[in-house]
Formats: C-alpha cells, sequence, structure tokens
C-alpha cells in the first residue's frame, strides 16, 4: 500500500512540477517554481524526508525515482530559463529598433582646395625625385625678378609681364624697386646666393601680372619653379625628369610629352613642353631650359663651373587638364558649389 | 605671322606637304599651325622673341627650312639697271644725331618715276596679307618687307625741304600728319626723320603726309634704314601704333639687310615701272659698324651640357648650314663667326642650342640625373601647413584660395595708413594688397550664402602691410612693405537666431582646440581682454578672445561685429578665427617632452558653484589652479546654468548669479587617501570663496 502511494505521489508531483514550468510567464515566475518544487521546503524534499520510514527494497526504489525527478525538473527549469532569457533579449532588441535609412549625424569632412591637392601630388613626383621644397616671397625686387635673370632693362621680356608695381616704393636700384613677382623663377637666384650646388629644389608659390582676366587667364595665379644644378647636369636629363613628372601626374590617362624650341631668357637652351593627353590636341605646359651662364654669375657662381636646368609651369593650367576645369577664374571663386566637388 | 606656304616654295623646293612641313618646323624651330587659304595654305608660325629679327619675313623663313630640310636656298634678284650718272648724294645730304639711335640709313633716289596703280599680282599678294593697296612704290616696299623683312619708306623729294634729311630725336611740343591722315604729338623719346625744317617721318613706325607719295610725284627717295629697337618699342607703345615696320624694328634687325632691301625694291620697282632711272650709287651713312662675331665653341661642353654626343663633322655642318664660318683650332675646339643675320648668336651656348634644336629635342635619348641620390629635405613650414589644412577638413572646414587684394571700398579708414597700395592696380576693386584674410573670407561668405545656409571656410595664405604698424623699427625713416603667412577661418550661418548664446564662437573655439591639439601645442589660452589691433571695429565686443600663449598673442577667435555684417549686407551671423602662422609654427616645433604614466590611480571629485554672472570661467579656473592645490592634475567645467528665460518657473533661483560645475582630476606619486584629496578640496573652496565669493552647492 505504502509502496503505490509514494509511487502515486511522486508521478502527481512530476505531472504538476512539468505543467508549472512550462507555465513559467517570467523569469521571477520561474524562480517561484524552482523553489517551490526544488527548494528545502518543496514537496520533493518532503517526500525525501519521507524515505527513512519505507522498507529497504522500497526505500533503494523510490530513492532512485525521487533522484530522477529532481534532475528532471532541474533539466527542465534550466530549459525554460534560457528559453525565457532569449525571448526577452529578442523582445529588447526589437523594441530599440531603429529606422536604419534615416540620415546619420550632419557632419562631414570639408574639401581641400584642389589646387592644394594638385600641389601635393606635384611635389610628391618631385620628392620622390629627390627635389627639396623651397619658397620665396611675393612682394619681390626687381633685381631678383629681372636683371639677375638676364632679363635687362629694355628687354622685351619685360614689356611681355606687364608688372604689377607697389606704390611709393618706386626706386632708380632695381635692388629697392619693389613689385609683385611675375614668376616664381626669382627665387632661382635667391637660392642659388645662399646654397652651393649640387641641388635640386623646387619652388611653388603665387604670382602676379597684369593682363585681362578670362576663361584661361588670371592676374594672380601659381607656378612651380624647378632647378637642378651640378657638375654635368645636361639637357637630357631635363628631359627625362620633365617626361617622368608627367607620366607621373598623369598615370591614369594616355599621355604624350613633345618638347620643341622656346625662348626664356634667362636658360639657353630653351625649350618648350606639350603634352597630349588621349586624342586632344597638343597643349603647351611648361617652358623650361639649360640656366643661362648669367644667371649663374648673377647668383656669384665661378663662370664654367656649374650647370643645371630649370622649369616652370602653372599649377592652374595643369589641375584644369587634370580635372577637366573649363574656367581659370573658378579657382579663386570661393564658390562652395565649384570646391565640394574635390 | 602667317607665311604663305606656295611663296616659301618660291625659295626652296619643300617637298613636304604643310602638315608635315608645320610638324617639322615646330619640333625643331617655331610652334606652327596650318590654314587653308584657297589653293594655298597658311603657316601659321609663332616666331620666337629672339628670332623676330631674321624669321618675320617669307626669305627668313625660308632659310630656316632650307637648313631643316637640306634643300638649297634660291638667291633673290638684286639685279636692275642703274643710272650711272645720277648720284644720289647730288641730291640730299642725310645726317644721323645720334649714332646709337640710327646705325645705318641708306637712301637712293630714283628719277621718272610714273606713280600708278600696281598690278595684279602684287596688289592679289598684299591683300592675302591684309595690306591695303596703294600705289606701284609703296606697294613694292610693302611687299619687300612681307619678303625679306627689311621695312623701307618713300618720300617725294620736291616736298623735302632744303635737300636734307636728319635723324634725330623729335622735340617736345612738334606734331606730325601722318599718311593715314592722323595727327600725333611727338617728343624727346620719339625718333624721327626730318627735313630742313621740320620732323617728316616717325622713325621706324610711319611716314609723314606732306612727304608722301602723290600721283604727281616725279622723284623719289627710298629710305631703308637701321634703328635702335627700344627707342622705337618705346615709341610704338607710347603712340599706340603697332605698324609692322614698328614690329620689325623693335626686334633688332641687322644693319646689312639695309643694302638687300634697297636692292630688291630698286630690282622689283624696275620691272613694273617703266623708264625709272634708279641712281647709280646711294648714300650710305653707317656710323655704328656692327662687326661680325667670332664665338668659342667648346664640343666637350655642347655634349656635356646637352648629354649627347655630336660628332665635329654634324657640329660644323649644322652651323655652316645657317651660314657660320668655322675655324677648327683643335681637336674639341671651334672659332664660329656668326652670321650677322644671326644677332641671336652671342656665345657659346647660342650655338649649342642651334646644334641640339635642329637635330631634334626628340632625337634625344632621355636620361635621369645620375649621382648621389639626393634626399628630399622636407620645408617645415609646407609640411606644417599641410597638417593644418588636413585637421581643419576633418572637422569641416573647406580649403578657398582668394585674391591677395581687396578693393577702396573694403578699406576702412583704419587701416589705409598700413596698407600698401598698388601704383597700376587691375582695377578699383584690387587697390590695395590684403592686410588680412577676413576680408575676403567675408566675401565668400556673401556669395555663398544664396546656395548654402551654413558654411566653414579657411584659407592659408600671405597678408601684406607696412612694417611699423607694429612698432617695429623703420628702415631709413621708411616703412618697409612687409608679407606674413596667415591662416584665417570663418563659420557663418544664415540663421540670426542662437538655440545657445555664442553657439557658432563656441563651435570655431572647439574646432581650433581640435587644431592646436592636433598640432601639439598645449598651454594655450583664451583671453577675453580684447587685442587691439588696427581691425578692431571688426570684431564683436562681447564675443572675442585673444588666443594666448604666455605672452604671445598667437591671433583672435571672435564673431564679426553685426553693424560690419550689415553694412557688407550679409543676414547672419559670422564667427572668425585668425592665427599667425609662423608663431603657431615657433610653438609647434618645440620639442614635446614624454611625461610618464602615473602608476597611482587618479581621483575625481566635482565640485558646483554659485557666481555672480559676471564672473568668467577662465577667472574660476585660475583661483582653482592657484589656490595652492599641488595634486590638482586637471579641472574641467562640466555643467553650465544661467538663470534668464530657462529660469523662468524657478522661484528659488538667486538674481544675477550663474551655476559652474567641474570636474577637479587629483593625481600624486601614490595612492591618494580621503584625507588628502579632502585637504586639497577645501583649500580650493576657501580660496573661491575668499576670492570671487562663490557658495558652494
Amino acid at each position: 500500500m505504502a509502496n503505490n502511494k509514494i509511487e502515486e505521489k511522486i508521478n502527481i508531483l512530476k505531472e504538476k512540477a512539468s505543467a508549472a514550468v512550462n507555465k513559467a510567464s517570467g523569469s521571477a515566475n520561474l524562480q517561484k517554481i524552482r523553489l517551490e518544487y526544488l527548494g528545502r521546503k518543496s514537496e520533493l524534499t518532503g517526500l525525501i524526508k519521507e524515505l527513512p520510514n519505507l522498507s529497504p527494497e522500497l526505500k533503494a526504489h523510490a530513492g532512485r525515482r525521487l533522484n530522477d525527478l529532481r534532475n528532471i525538473l532541474s533539466e527542465l527549469i534550466g530549459k525554460k530559463e534560457h528559453e525565457l532569457k532569449d525571448k526577452n533579449t529578442k523582445e529588447t532588441l526589437k523594441k530599440e529598433g531603429i529606422d536604419v535609412t534615416m540620415p546619420g549625424r550632419a557632419l562631414s569632412l570639408g574639401h581641400l582646395h584642389p589646387l592644394t591637392q594638385v600641389e601635393r601630388k606635384i611635389e610628391d613626383i618631385f620628392k620622390s625625385m629627390g627635389f627639396s621644397i623651397v619658397f620665396g616671397p611675393e612682394i619681390e625686387s626687381e633685381y631678383y625678378n629681372f636683371d639677375a635673370l638676364n632679363i635687362p632693362k629694355d628687354h622685351p621680356a619685360r614689356d611681355l609681364k606687364d608688372t604689377l608695381w607697389l606704390k611709393d616704393f618706386g626706386s632708380q636700384d632695381p635692388k629697392k624697386n619693389i613689385l609683385l613677382r611675375t614668376e616664381t623663377s626669382a627665387i632661382q637666384v635667391r637660392h642659388m646666393e645662399k646654397n652651393n650646388p649640387p641641388f635640386r629644389i623646387i619652388g611653388p608659390g603665387r604670382v602676379y601680372r597684369r593682363e585681362a582676366t578670362d576663361a584661361s587667364h588670371e592676374f594672380q595665379f601659381h607656378q612651380i619653379e624647378g632647378l637642378m644644378v651640378g657638375k654635368d647636369i645636361s639637357l637630357v636629363n631635363l628631359k627625362a625628369v620633365i617626361e617622368e613628372f608627367i607620366k607621373k601626374l598623369f598615370s591614369k590617362q594616355k599621355i604624350q610629352v613633345r618638347i620643341r624650341p622656346g625662348y626664356f631668357p634667362f636658360v639657353e637652351p630653351g625649350i618648350e613642353v606639350d603634352i597630349k593627353i588621349g586624342g586632344s590636341k597638343w597643349l603647351e605646359v611648361m617652358g623650361a631650359g639649360m640656366v643661362h651662364q648669367n644667371v649663374f654669375k648673377s647668383a656669384k657662381y665661378v663662370p664654367g663651373e656649374w650647370q643645371g636646368f630649370a622649369f616652370a609651369f602653372g599649377l592652374e593650367r595643369l589641375a584644369m587638364l587634370y580635372y577637366g576645369i573649363n574656367d581659370i577664374r573658378l579657382f579663386h571663386s570661393g564658390d562652395f558649389r565649384f570646391l565640394k566637388q574635390f | 605671322m602667317k607665311f604663305s606656304y606656295n611663296w616659301i616654295k618660291k625659295y626652296v623646293d619643300v617637298k613636304l606637304p604643310p602638315e608635315k612641313l608645320a610638324e617639322l618646323l615646330t619640333l625643331h624651330s617655331f610652334e606652327t599651325n596650318i590654314l587653308r587659304r584657297g589653293k594655298d595654305f597658311l603657316l601659321d608660325c609663332d616666331i620666337l622673341p629672339n628670332r623676330a629679327h631674321d624669321s618675320l619675313s617669307h626669305y627668313g623663313l625660308a632659310k630656316e627650312i632650307s637648313v631643316l630640310t637640306k634643300k638649297p636656298l634660291k638667291a633673290l634678284n638684286l639685279s636692275f639697271k642703274a643710272t650711272k650718272n645720277i648720284k644720289t648724294a647730288d641730291f640730299l645730304s642725310v645726317e644721323i644725331k645720334d649714332k646709337n639711335l640710327c646705325p645705318r640709313y641708306r637712301a637712293r633716289v630714283l628719277d621718272n618715276v610714273k606713280i600708278a596703280a600696281s598690278p595684279k599680282w602684287l596688289t592679289e599678294k598684299l591683300s592675302e596679307f591684309n595690306i591695303k593697296p596703294h600705289n606701284n612704290i609703296v606697294d613694292i616696299l610693302n611687299y619687300v618687307m612681307l619678303e625679306i623683312g627689311q621695312p623701307m619708306h618713300a618720300f617725294d623729294y620736291e616736298k623735302i625741304s632744303n635737300k636734307k634729311i636728319i635723324v634725330k630725336r623729335a622735340k617736345s611740343g612738334e606734331k606730325i600728319d601722318t599718311l593715314d591722315g592722323s595727327k600725333y604729338d611727338l617728343n624727346e623719346n620719339i625718333l624721327v626723320i626730318a627735313d630742313g625744317k621740320k620732323p617728316i617721318a616717325i622713325a621706324g613706325i610711319k611716314g609723314g603726309f606732306l612727304t608722301g607719295i602723290s600721283a604727281k610725284t616725279k622723284t623719289i627717295i627710298l629710305e631703308s634704314a637701321n634703328f635702335e629697337p627700344t627707342i622705337i618699342r618705346r615709341a610704338r607703345q607710347t603712340l599706340g601704333l603697332n605698324t609692322d615696320a614698328a614690329i620689325r624694328f623693335s626686334a633688332g634687325l641687322d644693319s646689312n639687310l639695309t643694302e638687300i632691301g634697297l636692292n630688291r625694291a630698286c630690282a622689283l620697282i624696275a620691272e613694273i615701272v617703266k623708264d625709272v632711272k634708279i641712281a647709280g650709287a646711294d648714300v650710305d651713312i653707317y656710323p655704328k659698324k656692327f662687326m661680325a662675331r667670332t664665338i668659342r665653341l667648346n664640343l666637350q661642353y655642347l655634349n656635356n651640357l646637352i648629354g649627347a654626343n655630336f660628332r665635329p663633322q654634324f657640329v660644323k655642318n649644322v652651323l655652316e648650314s645657317l651660314g657660320a664660318k668655322i675655324k677648327a683650332i683643335h681637336k674639341n675646339s671651334f672659332l664660329v663667326t656668326a652670321p650677322t643675320a644671326r644677332l641671336d648668336l652671342e656665345q657659346g651656348e647660342d650655338l649649342i642650342e642651334e646644334i641640339a634644336r635642329i637635330y631634334g629635342y626628340m632625337n634625344l635619348e632621355s636620361e635621369l640625373p645620375l649621382g648621389v641620390l639626393a634626399v628630399s629635405k622636407p620645408e617645415e613650414t609646407n609640411v606644417l601647413a599641410n597638417k593644418v589644412k588636413d585637421i581643419l577638413v576633418s572637422v569641416g572646414w573647406s580649403e578657398v584660395y582668394n585674391y591677395s587684394f581687396i578693393g577702396e571700398k573694403n578699406a576702412n579708414e583704419n587701416d589705409t595708413k598700413s596698407l600698401i597700395e598698388i601704383k597700376n592696380p587691375i582695377s578699383a576693386e584690387f587697390k590695395y594688397l590684403r592686410p588680412n584674410l577676413i576680408y575676403n573670407l567675408l566675401k565668400n561668405v556673401k556669395n555663398n550664402f544664396r546656395f548654402f545656409g551654413k558654411m566653414k571656410f579657411f584659407e592659408v595664405g600671405k597678408v601684406f602691410f607696412l612694417k611699423g604698424r607694429f612698432g617695429f623699427e623703420k628702415e631709413d625713416g621708411q616703412l618697409k612693405p612687409e608679407e606674413r603667412l596667415t591662416l584665417s577661418g570663418i563659420l557663418a550661418v544664415k540663421e540670426k537666431k542662437e538655440s545657445l548664446p555664442g553657439s557658432i564662437f563656441f563651435e570655431v573655439k572647439s574646432d581650433l582646440d581640435v587644431l592646436l591639439g592636433g598640432l601639439g601645442i598645449v598651454g594655450y589660452f583664451y583671453d577675453s581682454q580684447n587685442s587691439k589691433g588696427d581691425d578692431h571695429y571688426l570684431w564683436h565686443g562681447g564675443r572675442t578672445a585673444a588666443i594666448k600663449f604666455g605672452d604671445e598673442i598667437l591671433g583672435i577667435v571672435g564673431e564679426i561685429n553685426p553693424a560690419i555684417l550689415e553694412i557688407l549686407d550679409i543676414a547672419g551671423r559670422a564667427a572668425v578665427f585668425n592665427l599667425d602662422f609662423l608663431k603657431i609654427e615657433k610653438i609647434a616645433e618645440e620639442e614635446k617632452e614624454f611625461a610618464p604614466i602615473s602608476k597611482y590611480p587618479t581621483v575625481i571629485r566635482d565640485i558646483a558653484l554659485l557666481v555672480n554672472k559676471e564672473i568668467r570661467v577662465s577667472e574660476v579656473l585660475n583661483v582653482i589652479y592657484g589656490a595652492g592645490a599641488d595634486l590638482v592634475e586637471d579641472v574641467d567645467l562640466f555643467d553650465y546654468y544661467e538663470g534668464g528665460n530657462l529660469a523662468v518657473g524657478r522661484q528659488d533661483w538667486p538674481e544675477g548669479k550663474k551655476n559652474l560645475a567641474f570636474h577637479i582630476v587629483y593625481s600624486s606619486d601614490h595612492t591618494l587617501t580621503d584625507e588628502e584629496v579632502r585637504r586639497e578640496e577645501e583649500k580650493i573652496k576657501n580660496s573661491l570663496i575668499e576670492k570671487l565669493d562663490v557658495e558652494i552647492r
């Protein structure tokens, strides 16, 4: 009789406990159920306490059964616990859901001016060929801008570039007569006075000309000057440096370089450099040549001891070709509709 | 200049089609384009300035083409039947006042001339070059100019007073009526041809009306002269007379061309003017003889400078084809006598250029320079400028490049004394060099407000002012023009209403903190004491601070005075910063020293204060740092609350007070105890109460 009785109790308890666990509605509820069925005051514990009153054979059997029941219930509760946690997490995530298609914070990068971007590319190419960067003043003396560059007073080259002069700073002495430099070549003798060859430099900067503006002319623009001097720097070196530079700058395009005679008073021989991008016309981009011995004389170098090359090109012109910009005036317009494209 | 392809072919047997000829000229001499003109082609050549003296003519270009194609140049017909007993010297005398201005003057008398219209071939040829036909004599002279490049002039002999020709500077106040019906005022800087009484031509530029050829003219004087280029160029500019003759004389011509010109003109006149009697001898005044130059050419230097290996025979052939005479004095050395027609050949390098270009630059093998591999030296200013630009772009600023000038309207009377004025400005809008970057940044804002509501622009560029403005030493009592690299930025919003007072000011300030921090500059501070610059009227008095480092002012940050914005018609708000780039560079370069990271934890305590509204955060910070609490490592304002609108409904808010709350970080070389921190806090609180009368909350 006692046998059947405990068997029956265990079966009922199992049914009841399993049903309760399955119905558990949340973590807290489940904890209560755990306490109710597995705690010290639970029915299960009560039955275990009754074991000593049973016959030995019945005791062993009922003991195993109760032990199993405890394990089964523990596992059941554990499983349920996981289930509830997962459900809870899912709900939280769902509740926290956002419209990911909404725009982000209204922050953005600014824009580096296209001339700065092209100038950096150019500087990197020349730096890779060992050129250092130097700067010169924009307010310049007539001497460094003209006289020192083998452009004497009455030379037609002084007509070609109509110069902007500073008021109240006129002088008969070209070293004291002040102007806005018309070309970065003014850097040449300044650099040579302070440095002995061999050297290779580029000098980027702003220059000014008194001329009418249109889509391809500005009275203020930028040039990059180049100067390399040594014992045996030759014209084929100049040719190689120019070709290397242009091929690297326009590396993504099919580019051809053409070198033809040119004339600038501070070089002899003088050359001009044209490029052809894809199927375009030939476009003039650079003036260059072998430094005139009179320029070395201005720098107080021993005559005949040094030879070298110089070149100069317009930054705007190259940037226009690089980006396909059709109006040079855009660079100084400050128009954000233009700037934000770079 | 434009050249007729068919005309050129009369002098040199060119087999090349026009396009090929143009390419040959471009690669070796002058950039050339081709234009079609009926059955002919025009070669549009960009003659280089140093070759204008010998190449602005068909025969001159033909000579160049003959060298390039190695085809012989045909001789011109220079012969004519002269009348022996007529001698020009019996008709007139020629006097040159200044031999430097007129190195050579030739004249020849032609008698029994019948002035008539020119034959068709001649008028047609001139028309091709947009030269209006006049009569047989003038037309021939123009033709000869196009053919060989020597400009000439014909006078009506009967009209020349005292039978005298004098080449001299004009007198101030003299006038001349020219052939084209104009009248010109002359002065001492203009060279004229005068007769016994008056100027009869502007030398090398245009003939006078009174002595010009007319239908009645019987006897003429042909002038073929050589003038100094500078005086012609100046006169041409002064008078605005860019005649074909003036352009050629401005380039400087070979004195020997005067003879060729005269003979060629006479030969052609003899062909088309029947029974003309050409004087057997001309007058040739040649006071300043031009001697052919002999130049030493070192062949080793030639090959070294070009980087080639030209053989002596090749060099000799090229130079001889140019008309030079060669004497070899050594295996490696030539004595070269350049033809007088090539005035540009003065020294060895000039000859080297001829050899290299005729060989062809494209035929030379390129070779990268050898020698010690140079390592590029970084240029500090450039490196820093790039860093500054990158940081600013990363926090949303866009770079602009503005003009280096400002206009009359921009110039406030406050800065005119330090402004640098341009003597010959492009226009009133660009009259002065910019004294700051701000004026033009404001212009950028105005223009862009049409399309954008908010913008952040910066520029790194030179500003210009007269040294002396800041109390520098003046040089010989003179102010000196100075340029200085500057960095400025502007943040502008169209919306005038603010969500928080000074929100754009603080946005600029936090971006500046990012910038200066990124450059490794610490220890700068904002001083509400306004810096007294010349441009103080630009700034909003209550929203401007000097950026200082020690005693040094690095720059200014502030809002633009709304009254200024109104004057400039900018509807909105704008905050600006301005930094002296060189000072930033100096400080950024100073070496940073590493401070070891403390092994002991720091302690953070907060403190909240109720203070009078006028007290500035910087004052509170100064008191906290100066309270003698040595363990304080850092102080941060984290909360700020001022009565005003926000206090409505809060009766308990005390009038005229604001609340400030700070995090204070304490650290030491050991683990801090509560008691130590409490003692430090005590010092701070006492100091605040004593000095600023705060209420600790």
